[in-house]
Parts: C-alpha cells; structure tokens; sequence
C-alpha cells in the first residue's frame, strides 16, 4: 500500500465519521412546542458589570445631584483622586431621595466599587445598605451627614452639633445687640428634611445654645425645603409674605440663598426691619447675599476638605492603611457682618448658571 | 292495505314508505317543513361560511392594524427620543466633553450643572426616561445619576455604533441599567474622532414603556404582543404571556424566515392567529399571538343565534305547518270519516263539505255516488223481491198439480202393469226434478244442475206422453260448470212440448243444445213441431226484449218469467229469442253471461 492511498483511506474514515456527527443535526427544526412551557421568555443582563479592574474607584454619593454645595467637595475630591491615581465617581438622586440612594448604593456593591464616600440623607435607612457594602469588602465612609449606627470606616465633616452652637452663640449676640434679649422670639426654621443626622445636630446646637443663654424662642414654623435649593427661596419668601413673620430665621443650611438676592425682596425687608438671620454655610452665594443684607451670622462648612479628607482617608483604607480618627473634622468658618466681604473675596463664584 | 297510497319511483315516497307515513297530514307536513327549512338552511349556512370567511378576513386585517398601530407607537416615540439626543451637539455638551478629556475641573462645573439639569428637565417631560447617558471614548460617563467611569468598550450600544454613521440609531434590546432597573436602550455616536474612537450617547427607557403600548392593545381577550429579534424575544408582557410561548413562537420557521405576515400556529392543541412586521427603526419583530377561539368568538355567539333562530322558524314552521295542513287536509279527513262510514254500510251519510276546490268537488261526487249508490240499493231490492215472486211463480207454473197428478198416474198405471223398473226410473226421475227445482232455495245453479233438471223433467214427459217425442242434449262439456238462474229450460222444453209437438202427426224431437259463443252461454231449445207464425214470432221478440208490453199479464207467463229473471238477474242484454217457421219448428234461444266457474 503506498502512502497516498494509505492517506485517502484515512480520509474516507473521517469523512464517514464527520458524517455520523454531522447527520443527527440536520433533521430540521423539530423542537418541541410543548416542552417549553411556563419558561421565562426574557432574561435581563446588566449592562455595566464591572470587569477586571485596574484602578481604584471610590465613588462619592451626595445627598442629591442638584445641590450645588457638594460640588466643592465633588471637585477637591477628583483633585485628590487624580493624585492618588484613583479614579472618583459622584453618584446620586438628582433631588434628595433616600430610596434612590440606596439603589445607588446597591449598585455600587454590584459593580464592586473599591471605597464609598456618602452623605446620608437618613441614617437610619441608608445603615443596612452601608453595613451591607461594608460586608461586600467595600470601605465605606460618610461624610458632610452622618449615619452613626453604621459599619462606616468614618464620618469626614462638620462637627455639626458645633456649628449649631456657634449659630446660637451668633444669635445670642445679635440679640443683645438689638436689645431684644429680655422678649420671647418667634423662630423660623429651615432645614431640609426630618431625618438628615447633620441638619438636626446643627439645630440642636442651636436651640440649646440659644435657650442655655437666655433666649426665649417659640418655633413658629419650619420649612422643608428637601436639599433643594431651588424650591428653598421661594418657600421663605413666600412664608414671608403671609405676615406671619418671625423675630429669628435660622436654616441648617444654605439652600435659600443660593438664589439671587433679589429674589427675596420681601425677606430683604424683613431683614432692614430688624429681623435676626442666621445660617449655617458660607459658600459663595450664601456670603454675597449676606453682604447685601440677607444674614447676620453665617456659620460655614468646608465642603473643599470633606472631599479631600474623605478620599484621602478612604484611599489609605483601601491600602490597607490606618486611619487617624472615626470623626474627621473639616473645621467652622464664622462670619458676621464684618468679615462677609472680606470671606467673599476668598471664594470662588459659581458659575453653575 | 287500507288508505295507504302506493307510490312509487319518488325519493320522497320511498322516504314516506320507508317510515311507513301514511297519512297526507304527515306528508304535507314533511314536505312543508322540507320546503320550509332546506331553503333557510342553504341560505343559513352559506351566510355563516361567507361571515365566517369575512371575519377571519377581518381578524387578519384587525391583528395587522393592531401590529401597525405599536410599531407606530414605538417609531414615533423612538423618533422623539432621537430628537432628545440631538443635544448631543448641544453647546453645553460639547464644552463638557471638551474640558472633561482636558481634565479642566473647576472649568466644567457650569456645564455639569447644565446637564443634570437639562437631563432632569427631559425625566420630568418624558415619564418613561429612566437616564441620560454620555459617555466619552475613555469612559467617563455623566448621567442622570452622576458621574461614573464604565469600560466603553463592553457597552452593546458602543460596540453595534462602532461601525456605522454617526447618525445611525442603535437599539439595545431590554436589560437592567446601572440602578438594575429595566430598560431598553437607543444610543447614537457621539464625537468620534479620527482614529475611529466615539463616545455614545444613551437614552434608557423603562420597559414599562413596551408594556404600555403592547397593553394598549386588544387582540382577543388574553392575547399579547411581543418583541423578537434575530429568534430571541427582546420583550414580552409576562402578564400576558403566562404559558411563555412567545419563545416557542419565536422558533417557528415561517416566522423566522419572514419579514412579515401572518400564521396559524398550534401550540399545546390551542391554534393561535400569529401576526408579525419588522420594525424598520428598531429591527425587531413585533408579534401579535391572539388564540384563534377567542377572535372567532363571534362566530360561537352567531352559531347560537343561528341555532336559535332556526329552531325558532321550526317551531313557526312546524306551527303554520299544522295549521296549513289542517286547513287543507281537515275536508279529507272529514270525507275518509264519511266515507269510512259509508263502508260500514250507513248508506244514508252525506258529506257535507262546502269548498270549492278538489276536495268539495270529491265530495259532491260522493254524494252523487251515494244517492246512485242508494237507488241501485233500492232498484236491488226490488229485483230480488221481484225475482223472489217471480221464483215462487215459476214454482208453481212448474209443479202444477196437472203434472204432479198425471205423473202419479203413470207411476200408479206402471207398478198395475208391473213394469216396476219403468216406476222406479219415473219415481226416481221426479224426485230429482222436485230436488232440483228447490235447489236449497238457491237462484242460481250450476248449468249441470240445470241440465239434470231438464233431463228428469223430459224422460217424466216423455213416458208420459207415449214417447211421443225424443230428445236430444247436445252440451259442450266446457259450460257444465258456469252458473245459471235456475229453472229457466223446463218452461221452454214445456212449451216445445205442449205448443208443438203434443199435437204433431210424426214424432217429435226437442233438441238441446249449450255452447259458448262471443263469451256468452248459449242454450238453444228446438223442436220440429208445429212452429208459429212469424207475425208471432216477432210479437214474442218485441215482448222479450221488452219493447212491448203484454195486454194480459198471464199472457206468456212462462218465458216471460224466464226472460226476466234472466235480465233481472244478469242485465238486459241478455234473455230469450225467437226463431220459428210454421210446420218447421221453434228455436228458441237463450243467452246468458259466463259466471260461476
């Protein structure tokens, strides 16, 4: 036998071969209707799973997209991050909402994101979501708001609690000023929601420090404005100009003033009128309307160190690292109506619009 | 067999014999309902097969319409989101994904601002946006949710985009985004620049949005529409879709191979009515599944109505039949009744049926019937009384004491001489002419009988008178046994012997003679005796046949007895005839029908 035909022969065998293999599958499309039944018809793949990861991703998850006092701490955090070679995120519900931001959250966890950095907009419900990105392995830390009863590494922000003490010690001030420390007040409160840890520390502080230093204050009415800063000027002037005006304004935050100044023509009266206005905030639209008369006493928060802090300190968690403190404090900057102009010349302008 | 009409040849005869319908009522009735319902049943069944064809016509048209009507929906919505990502070349956009690939941080605030607002602004318009997406050719995403990083390079929209231009939408088929919500995706390129790298922008839609415009569909009332591409179902209401055919429906060759159109598929022994068009914007299937049952249910609720309907025309029919056929064949029932009557011999019932049509006039016939009826009752009666006295006068013209003495005689004169033989054959010869005569009180006889009777009465005359004469039977044997009236020869054998041979020098000779002629009996009677005149002899035909009446009514009593119980008995036609000459003879000829055999 030479080799040639010794080489067809094995041919033959495999094409009798590819055959038996082949024949079985060319019997049509003879699938069975009835074994399909009760079979889910549609299956539902995510489209984002993360793949094999080269940098360190630490995302930061705001209250609320749409409030543009977090942006300082969005940017100095990217700041940071490009340093550090980590790569920042900034996730979360375009207004305030809990319920979205646990969902941001859970998809966090999914994507397997190495550090999260949240300002909680309730404690209480944000905790198991934390406790369970903390068991995912994921380093979680707050910041700017608190959730105390969680598995976070740390909390990176105002020791708010003081800032509401300071806002009280500004008030008492003002008073005696204006010769108003021996009558009850009637006080009007801003804040964003019930629930946020922060807001209600700083209101605390406050009241206790206010009433600690003599000062009769009936709450009147409070405003909820829900972070939302476009939504929290009007209900102020609005509230306003029912007559149902207050000795004291106090918000926990900066929101109604984040619109213009003129804005607020009734409140600006109220003010020239004698009315006490006091804040927590001083970023830039907060201090210019205080500078033309909107406010008395600004107490501020760095939103610029709580990013930087927070990724900072999450980074070297995330490396394994020690980290200084379970509170890091980003400090107080007070301002009265001396020193407005001169803080407003240390900021930066929003140019959002 | 009674009044059962025997038809024959016909359908519906051997129909009726079938069933053994006799009466007319059932068969009026039969033929009504025939002509009453095949009519209606055509017409009925020709209507529903041309409905039936219009509707699955019409379901065909309908499922069409409603396939066309989601894939409307779906390219008008698609193309409005279209018109969204046209922001894509939006200022603000470009500016961002500018200063965000230069890495400008506190340069782009504005313009992130500016998105998530401009996004938020588009959510709050369109409901069913569920995010915005941009993501540049390195990753960087900005969305409704923030600002993350993603590997481009795996995102279905970016790798169907890669290659085509930058204008061309790309459908991604339903999955869960970033918060697992699920949705289905269009996405367009976004600055590619010259190495061939794009960003995408992606606008995800809450599949609720499908749901929404396959619900606000109805095909049947659980049928459904899905989305299928390249085999796969893209989307299916589960709702709708309990049994998950919709991936066996996706399997189906035809289905597979076609654009468009439609089918009958069978699944689970339950035809579904398939309809499906390929959207040109998204390339998907759209598939309407209606189960055949319930877009045909409009035929169950008209076979119903049909049903009833033609019971209810029955029951008219039936109903106007029993009264049509009353009305028609009431008069015939009446007048079988009557007649029925009438055979159980009530000859005085009348049919009183006053219609002008068939029916009356039957009537009127049988009335007439009737009254001939009871007069030839009547004429019958009289005949028979008439025959019954003219008998007893034939009797008695018969045994005339004369004969009966003078025969005693000459047997008293014979048993003196000794001639004991002669006595007895006389003795013997009259009792068989008495026996005879009575005939059990008959009034018809066998010829035989009657032959016997002549021949008894002729050998007593012949002794009696001396020989005097012979006589001479010439009887074809064929007629013994047909019937006669009796006692119809001896008057005329009498009158041979008394009227012309007693008085005649010579012997005399009386012969006899029966045969059949044109299917009558004939007897003839002759004698050569003294004859009688032919003015005579017509006289006797004239009485015979009764053209003319006798002035004394014992005037030839004796044929003319015979010629009338003959008539009486048999008709007119028949009777005695006259043939003589003066010193020749007389022959006198009877006729009589062939009965009795």
């Amino acid at each position: 036998m030479d080799k040639k035909r010794f080489f067809n022969k094995i041919k033959l065998v495999y094409l009798v071969l590819a055959l038996f293999i082949a024949l079985p599958g060319c019997g049509g499309s003879t699938y069975d209707k009835k074994g399909e039944e009760a079979k889910p018809s549609t299956s539902y793949e995510e489209n984002s799973k993360v793949s094999e990861k080269k940098d360190i991703t630490i995302a930061m998850v705001p209250k609320s997209l749409d409030n543009p006092v977090f942006l300082d701490a969005l940017e100095q955090g990217e700041r940071v991050g490009r340093e550090l070679g980590v790569k920042v995120e900034w996730l979360g519900p375009m207004q305030s909402d809990t319920n979205v931001q646990i969902a941001i959250v859970e998809s966090l966890i999914r994507r397997k994101v190495d550090g999260i950095v949240i300002s909680c907009i309730d404690p209480i419900k944000i905790k198991p979501v934390i406790d369970k990105a903390v068991e995912a392995g994921i380093k979680v830390a707050t910041f700017d708001s608190d959730s105390p009863g969680s598995n976070r590494l740390f909390y990176c922000g105002t020791d708010n609690y003081a800032a509401g003490v300071a806002c009280g010690k500004a008030l008492i001030k003002e008073v005696k000023a204006k010769g108003k420390d021996k009558q009850a007040l009637d006080l009007l409160i801003m804040t964003a929601d019930k629930e946020s840890n922060n807001l209600n520390k700083r209101l605390n502080g406050f009241l206790e420090t206010a009433r600690a230093g003599g000062i009769q204050l009936n709450i009147t009415g409070t405003l909820y404005c829900n972070d939302d800063v476009n939504i929290a000027g009007d209900m102020l002037e609005n509230h306003i100009k029912t007559g149902d005006t207050p000795d004291v304004f106090f918000s926990t935050g900066g929101w109604p003033f984040v619109s213009p100044p003129e804005s607020l023509p009734g409140f600006h009266a109220w003010c020239k009128d004698g009315g006490i206005s006091i804040l927590v905030d001083t970023y830039y639209p907060v201090l210019e309307a205080a500078e033309k008369g909107l406010a008395d006493s600004l107490v501020g928060q760095n939103f610029n160190k709580m990013g930087e802090l927070s990724i900072k300190n999450l980074y070297k968690a995330i490396k394994g690292e020690k980290i200084p403190s379970s509170f890091i404090d980003t400090g107080l900057e007070l301002g009265n109506k001396n020193n407005f102009a001169k803080l407003l010349q240390g900021k930066q302008r929003w140019e959002i619009k | 067999m009674g009044d059962k009409i025997v038809m024959k040849d016909n359908f519906f005869f051997g129909l009726f014999r079938k069933f053994s319908i006799y009466s007319i009522r059932s068969k009026m009735t039969i033929c009504f309902l025939a002509l009453g319902l095949i009519p209606i049943l055509i017409f009925g069944l020709i209507s529903y097969h041309l409905y039936l064809q219009n509707l699955h016509k019409n379901i065909s048209s309908y499922s069409e319409q409603v396939i066309e009507r989601v894939d409307k929906n779906l390219e008008t919505y698609i193309s409005d989101i279209e018109n969204i990502m046209r922001l894509r070349s939006n200022y603000y956009f470009q500016q961002y994904s500018k200063l965000n690939e230069a890495g400008d941080i506190e340069g782009n605030r504005k313009y992130t601002v500016r998105i998530w607002e401009t996004f938020d602004i588009l959510k709050q318009m369109k409901t069913d946006l569920i995010d915005i997406r941009f993501v540049s050719s390195s990753g960087s995403t900005i969305s409704c949710y923030g600002r993350y990083w993603v590997d481009i390079s795996k995102e279905p929209l970016h790798q169907e985009l890669i290659n085509k231009k930058s204008d061309v939408v790309a459908i991604q088929p339903p999955h869960l985004n970033i918060l697992n919500k699920k949705v289905f995706s269009i996405g367009q390129a976004v600055n590619r620049n010259v190495k061939g790298d794009t960003g995408i922008m992606a606008i995800d839609i809450d599949v609720n949005f499908l749901k929404k415009i396959c619900s606000d569909i109805k095909l049947g009332e659980t049928g459904f529409v899905f989305f299928e591409k390249d085999g796969k179902v893209v989307f299916t209401p589960q709702s709708s879709d309990k049994n998950g055919f919709s991936n066996t429906i996706t399997q189906n060759p035809k289905l597979m191979d076609s654009k468009d159109g439609s089918l009958i598929d069978s699944i689970n022994n339950t035809n579904y009515i398939i309809t499906y068009k390929t959207s040109a914007i998204t390339g998907w299937k759209i598939i309407g599944v209606s189960p055949k049952a319930e877009m045909t249910s409009e035929v169950t609720m008209l076979r119903k109505v049909f049903f009833w309907i033609i019971t209810l025309i029955i029951i008219i029919i039936l109903l106007l039949t029993i009264y049509l056929t009353s009305v028609l064949t009431n008069p015939m029932r009446k007048l079988r009744s009557i007649m029925k009557q009438a055979s159980e011999n009530d000859l005085s019932i009348y049919a009183d049926i006053r219609t002008r049509d068939e029916i009356g006039q039957l009537a009127s016939s049988f009335n007439k019937m009737m009254n001939q009826i009871r007069e030839l009752m009547d004429k019958i009666k009289d005949d028979q009384q008439k025959i019954r006295v003219m008998e007893m006068k034939a009797m008695q013209e018969l045994i005339k004491p004369h004969f009966v003495y003078n025969t005693l005689d000459s047997i008293i004169g014979l048993l003196e001489q000794n001639r004991n033989d002669d006595a007895i054959d006389i003795v013997d010869s009259l009792g068989k002419f008495f026996r005879t005569s009575l005939s059990h009180g008959r009034e018809v006889v066998f010829i035989r009988e009657e032959i016997d009777h002549i021949r008894s009465y002729l050998m007593i005359q012949q002794f009696r008178f001396s020989y005097k004469f012979d006589y001479l039977f010439e009887i074809d044997d064929e007629i013994y046994n047909f019937k006669t009236v009796k006692l119809i020869l001896q008057p005329l054998v009498e009158n041979s012997i008394y009227h012309g041979i007693r008085n005649l020098d010579k012997k005399g000779l009386i012969v006899i003679n029966g045969y059949i002629k044109d299917d009558q009996i004939i007897f003839e009677i002759s004698d050569n005796g003294e004859g009688i005149g032919e003015e005579k002899t017509q006289q006797l035909n004239r009485i015979m046949a009764g053209e003319e009446e006798v002035e004394d009514q014992n005037m030839y009593f004796g044929i003319r007895n015979v010629n009338e119980r003959i008539k009486l008995n048999f008709g007119s036609e028949y009777g005695l005839k006259y043939q003589s000459k003066v010193s020749v003879g007389t022959k006198v000829v009877v006729n009589i029908p062939q009965i009795g055999r």
